[in-house]
């Protein structure tokens, strides 16, 4: 079950990494970081659950910065703001006035 | 009384709003980020200039982990610069300005504190439900720490405070200045975030989740938001952000520690 979490994991912060469109440094840094450190399954090693943990905590990391930058730019983007919030309320704006058209 | 604690902390650490406001919203001004070494250190280069601090200092990060996380958030830049979105870039700028003038003994004193209205520590009786959840959630935790770190801690309720044993202070303070100076940064900025020294004390000693450690912030939150509802815009940010400001927290002070030599020394005393 170790492996899998680790595979999973890793697998979670390469699709984080690929698509905020990161450059391949970071990418070829932190595989190669997973490979110098490959333990045997089987062997209960702490060092191993360390990494895992700090492998977790970059995939938050990765991932909820995401997330925070898509609800901010979803609730506070400030675009038609006044049709927007009126919509999520349930209502629509009046028509509008407009200069120098016939009534 | 507890809100004078809490503006004496406030002003210790160097404001760095000012920091985000300066950077935030300016355009994307290079292609791309790279490390580089530089004297026993890692700077980055934005294209052809090196990041620096909005007060002009270079930013020289310890470790090369480190570099490359911060470099990731550069490049994940789109054509507007967002620094709320790039944590560890702000933790390096703090730890940048603040060194040559707050020490790491005052950061440490400023950690400390947080132990007395700790949120771990101080629970709400009413109603009995949100008692029973605080306590189911919380004790371990309080066990976990009496027994790591060879301290009495008492949970207190309304008024009262929580009961910390004398030799709490001195062993606390000796393992935080155990960390080098950025690391007890990126330690002050979590324990002041989730307002509690117990809750980063132990995700830092990997005993629970980033996750685990946020909800376990905003448990009475959660409690609440169990019985009225969610609300979207308000609490998912809320939520996000937290996640996204403890979990920077905690890399940083992980990847500032990577000298192995004080890891083991560490572990080793762990399993004592």
């Amino acid at each position: 079950v170790g492996k899998l979490n680790r595979l999973s994991t890793l697998r979670g912060i390469l699709k984080e990494l690929k698509t905020t469109g990161s450059k391949n440094e970071a990418t070829t840094f932190l595989l190669n970081k997973y490979k110098s450190n490959q333990i045997t399954d089987g062997k209960h090693c702490r060092e191993a659950d360390a990494l895992n943990h700090d492998a977790s905590s970059y995939y938050c990391l990765l991932r909820s910065t995401r997330e925070y930058k898509e609800l901010c730019d979803r609730y506070h983007s400030g675009e038609g703001s006044t049709e927007g919030a009126a919509k999520r309320v349930g209502l629509k704006l009046p028509n509008l006035y407009k200069e120098g058209t016939k009534e | 009384m507890f809100s004078i604690f809490r503006i004496q902390r406030c002003s210790k650490v160097c404001c760095i709003w000012s920091q985000v406001k300066h950077f935030s919203g300016k355009e994307k001004f290079y292609k791309e980020a790279r490390i580089c070494h530089s004297d026993g250190g890692f700077e980055i280069n934005l294209d052809n200039r090196k990041l620096r601090t909005p007060n002009g200092n270079i930013v020289k990060l310890p470790t090369e982990s480190l570099a490359q996380a911060v470099s990731v958030e550069w490049n994940n830049q789109n054509k507007v610069l967002k620094l709320d979105q790039m944590p560890l870039t702000t933790l390096c700028f703090s730890a940048v300005e603040n060194k040559p003038t707050i020490s790491a003994k005052t950061l440490v004193s400023s950690c400390f504190n947080y132990l007395h209205t700790d949120t771990i520590l101080c629970r709400i009786n009413e109603p009995p439900e949100l008692e029973k959840f605080q306590s189911e959630r919380w004790d371990p935790m309080v066990n976990w720490l009496m027994k790591r770190h060879s301290i009495q801690v008492t949970p207190s309720s309304g008024f009262a405070m929580p009961v910390i044993s004398e030799n709490a202070e001195p062993v606390l303070s000796r393992y935080l200045l155990s960390y080098n100076y950025w690391s007890i940064i990126g330690f002050e900025r979590m324990v002041s975030s989730l307002k509690s020294l117990i809750v980063p004390l132990a995700l830092v000693d990997r005993e629970i989740s980033v996750e685990e450690a946020v909800s376990l912030s905003r448990l009475e939150l959660e409690y609440q938001i169990s019985k009225w509802g969610n609300i979207a815009w308000h609490h998912d940010i809320e939520l996000a952000e937290s996640r996204m400001k403890t979990a920077a927290a905690v890399m940083f002070i992980q990847l500032c520690s990577e000298d192995s030599k004080t890891e083991r020394y560490r572990e080793a005393l762990k399993s004592l």
